[in-house]
């Protein structure tokens, strides 16, 4: 994709969006609502036409000047957030929907294979959608797209309708049946969790252009801005003053991973912060905090604690560590703080 | 509580029993004259050549005019719900224009413009272009509910746009044209005037002819019973075709409404279909009518009957909606608070009377005041029980989704309150359920301001109703006279019209009980 523009009447959607995925990983785009992921989902798949910038689909441009495939002739498989069945046709008809006419003969022995692909019992081709629970539903969608076997999947939030615990697991599935059969895949959610689970590459779209692009652990560790950081995990922010690759803030002098210097914005992941008994006495690189509050969480607890120079934070530690209220504790960083140039 | 519930629950049971009691009267009528007239005497009313004669043209008419109309209605909804068509609003609305002329007024229409019009071919034109709003109307509330991500899914799936349309799009309307469908068969098989003015003889104008020659002679009965078995056998074939078809729609989806293609090269064919449809069926009546307006002048408006007959009609009109009403509102209850085996019989009991034409409803009751109750015979009261088993569906079925939108716990948090049972259903549910009961006697209204059939069979001498005179003005062959009758019937009837097409938007009313 390059320099993809959108506007539907004088709000633009989306602006300049340049992305690249690489045949055959799992690209998630992310972003909240209203953030134009949807959108840049339907102009991949041809439902919607964009006002500017080139797709091309390996060799073959699909959307440019002058240029427009329209959907049937793109090649390109699409879930829908809610599988979108047909509702008139039984499973095994909506499996086989987008067949070929020559594949007729053995069309029974290709629907149970695919929906075996997806795991599912093929004595289910000859019930209604209806009749099928969501997680269901969505494999069965993932199925018939797959019965084209396309080149390029795209998945609008398929898993953001089923339950938490149905929702891991039917990830977990379509990313293995992705994965085998070599489908070049871009998944569009909401959901942090699953853009950090389940892609090779990660995109953060916010307000119709693209904040970062890069692989889960790069975006979670090394975010671009403070808003991505804050996106894509939770986030105990600090007023700080970088020098010489350290970091003064709050908790004391952290290593940074920048050569920024001056005022600055430093932050930590929870896990990063390590909390311990004022017994083993604060150093450098830690400082003494008061829990004010404490929030049983069952195999952790949250701790708010109150430092001296600084805001209320809260940091989660195992449930089996007795505190209580009005108890001092040291605070100390693992690792390096990323840190962003005061605004 | 309990057995406060089980006596309301009686008590709503033996009014709506009561009223499908009265709803059996026209079926065992049927029944009960086949059974008197003997085997061989009705074998011998039935299998005759003017019998065939009349079965082939009555099968003719249902079997072309039906199709035709599917085809037209569900072309013009796709036309005006999915396309990017220039003025696709100003054609939603006069598309369903035609509702609000009485067939028999768009036969009179078009027999003035061409004389010439007799036989077949001319009824299938004259129906086809009074009811193809009939499958139109549910078509394009049902287009409008379509899920558009399905149809997507199938673009997805290499399918072209017209592949789309007949695999996808095509089957998830079966039931609104099944249902629309119908009601048009049902139509065709009961109407007399617009068939009569174009001197084509289907089963209901033969009997309604030899009722006005031998009165109540075992003919016209045999000839019912033979109409009666019609329709029950279009009310069996939708039912078998409907299936177990129920497409309900999976999963919450989104509200987005679908994408409206571009016509590109075919939009001139679409402007003339739609302009020619919108020509044929609202035009030609309304502009026949207009120039019988003009050439009677002021003379035909003083017409001493003119005024009389408003009033009859509004009356007539005004006490059916609302006897109407009152007596579908257990029935509607019983269906929405105490579901069950009970509450379907009765309903459907209901939807099959009102399914037969109104004139084998009408010719069971005379017989019956005759042989029973003189003195009903000839009496207003008499024309409205007929009415009222004639439109009932229409008055339940609103009531029914009015009433099915109260949550029974706002009357109970009344009852809490300290209101008694009656008085919390009436303050809190009766007055949740008044625009559907509204739209419900709208709709009865409309169908007795149009009903010309019955009421010329049942209405006590000197009944003069707007469909009555216009009658007797064009049978004097008096046409300029009949236009200012023809005038206000479809002014009455448009604001009706009008009330429904505003409500299939809001996918409020069940277009399906006209």
């Amino acid at each position: 994709m390059r320099g993809i523009g959108k506007r539907y009447g004088p709000t633009p959607v989306l602006e300049s969006i340049d992305l690249v995925v690489p045949a055959g990983s799992k690209t998630v785009i992310v972003g909240s609502s209203g953030s134009g992921k949807t959108t840049l989902l339907r102009l991949l798949s041809g439902f919607d036409f964009p006002d500017a910038g080139t797709i091309r689909i390996g060799s073959e441009i699909v959307v440019g000047p002058g240029v427009v495939v329209p959907a049937h002739r793109r090649g390109i498989g699409h879930v829908a957030q809610d599988g979108a069945l047909f509702p008139h046709l039984t499973v095994g008809q909506n499996v086989a929907f987008g067949l070929d006419r020559h594949d007729r003969g053995d069309r029974t022995a290709i629907v149970a294979d695919l929906l075996g692909l997806v795991s599912l019992d093929p004595s289910l081709a000859s019930r209604r959608p209806d009749e099928l629970s969501g997680g269901q539903q969505q494999r069965v969608a993932l199925a018939r797209a797959m019965a084209r076997k396309p080149g390029v999947m795209l998945l609008d939030e398929p898993f953001s309708a089923l339950d938490t615990g149905l929702r891991a697991a039917t990830r977990e599935l379509v990313a293995a049946a992705l994965s085998s059969a070599g489908v070049t895949t871009v998944l569009v959610t909401h959901d942090r969790e699953e853009a950090l689970t389940f892609g090779d590459q990660v995109a953060v779209l916010r307000d119709g252009r693209l904040a970062q692009v890069g692989t889960p652990a790069t975006l979670y560790s090394a975010p671009a801005d403070l808003a991505t950081a804050r996106f894509l995990g939770a986030a105990v922010v600090f007023d700080a003053l970088a020098s010489a690759g350290k970091v003064h803030c709050a908790l004391g002098l952290v290593a940074l991973s920048s050569s920024l210097e001056g005022a600055c914005t430093a932050l930590f992941r929870p896990e990063q912060l390590v909390v311990e008994t004022t017994a083993t006495g604060a150093d450098a690189a830690g400082c003494i905090a008061r829990i004010t509050a404490i929030e049983f969480q069952g195999a952790t607890q949250l701790l708010t604690l109150e430092l001296a120079g600084a805001r209320a934070i809260e940091v989660p530690v195992t449930s089996g560590a007795t505190y209580r209220p009005g108890d001092l504790v040291v605070l100390r960083a693992l690792g390096d703080a990323v840190v962003f140039a005061a605004s | 509580m309990t057995r406060l519930r089980q006596r309301s629950q009686g008590a709503i049971i033996a009014m709506a029993a009561g009223v499908s009691l009265l709803g059996l009267v026209p079926l065992g009528y049927v029944a009960v004259t086949a059974i008197l007239t003997g085997a061989p005497s009705l074998a011998a009313l039935i299998f005759r050549a003017r019998v065939g004669e009349l079965l082939a043209n009555t099968a003719g008419l249902v079997l072309i005019t039906v199709p035709l109309c599917a085809l037209v209605g569900v072309a013009a909804a796709w036309l005006v719900e999915r396309t990017r068509l220039a003025g696709f609003r100003a054609f939603a609305i006069l598309l369903v224009v035609p509702l609000a002329i009485p067939a028999f007024v768009n036969s009179y229409g078009w027999v003035s413009a061409v004389p010439s019009l007799n036989g077949l071919w001319s009824g299938v034109l004259v129906a086809g272009l009074s009811y193809f709003p009939l499958v139109y109307l549910p078509t394009v509330v049902a287009l409008r509910r379509l899920d558009p991500a399905v149809e997507e899914s199938a673009r997805s799936l290499g399918v072209a746009p017209l592949g789309v349309f007949l695999r996808v799009v095509l089957p998830q309307l079966r039931l609104p044209i099944l249902g629309g469908s119908l009601i048009i068969g049902l139509h065709l098989l009961s109407e007399y005037g617009a068939f009569a003015l174009i001197r084509f003889d289907t089963f209901t104008t033969a009997i309604v002819e030899q009722f006005r020659s031998t009165f109540n002679g075992p003919a016209a009965n045999a000839l019912a019973g033979v109409l009666v078995l019609c329709c029950l056998f279009l009310l069996v074939g939708e039912s078998g075709a409907r299936g177990g078809a129920r497409y309900a729609r999976i999963g919450a989806g989104s509200a987005r409404p679908a994408e409206r293609s571009r016509l590109g090269a075919w939009t001139l064919a679409a402007y003339l279909f739609l302009g020619l449809l919108v020509l044929l069926s609202v035009a030609v009546p309304v502009a026949s009518v207009g120039r019988w307006l003009i050439s009677g002048g002021l003379a035909a408006w003083s017409d001493r009957y003119l005024f009389t007959a408003l009033g009859q009609t509004i009356g007539y009109g005004i006490v059916g909606a609302l006897v109407t009403c009152l007596l579908a509102f257990p029935i509607a209850l019983l269906a929405v608070r105490f579901p069950g085996r009970t509450a379907r019989i009765l309903e459907s009991i209901n939807y099959v009377t009102s399914s037969l034409p109104g004139l084998v409803t009408a010719l069971a009751f005379v017989t019956v005041a005759i042989r029973l109750v003189p003195a009903l015979y000839q009496s207003a009261a008499l024309v409205i029980v007929v009415y009222l088993l004639m439109f009932l569906p229409r008055a339940i079925v609103n009531l029914r989704s009015g009433l099915a939108q109260v949550p029974p716990n706002l009357e109970e948090a009344a009852r809490s309150l300290g209101r008694r049972p009656l008085v919390a259903f009436a303050t809190v549910t009766l007055r949740f359920v008044m625009p559907s009961a509204l739209a419900g006697a709208a709709l009865v209204f409309l169908g007795i301001v149009t009903e010309l059939t019955s009421t010329l069979l049942l209405a006590p001498n000197g009944t003069r109703t707007l469909a009555i005179q216009f009658w007797s003005r064009v049978n004097d062959i008096d046409y300029a006279g009949a236009a200012p009758y023809a005038t206000l019937m479809i002014l009455l009837s448009l604001p009706v019209t009008y009330l429904l097409f505003a409500r299939s938007r809001s996918e409020a009313m069940a277009v399906n009980s006209l």
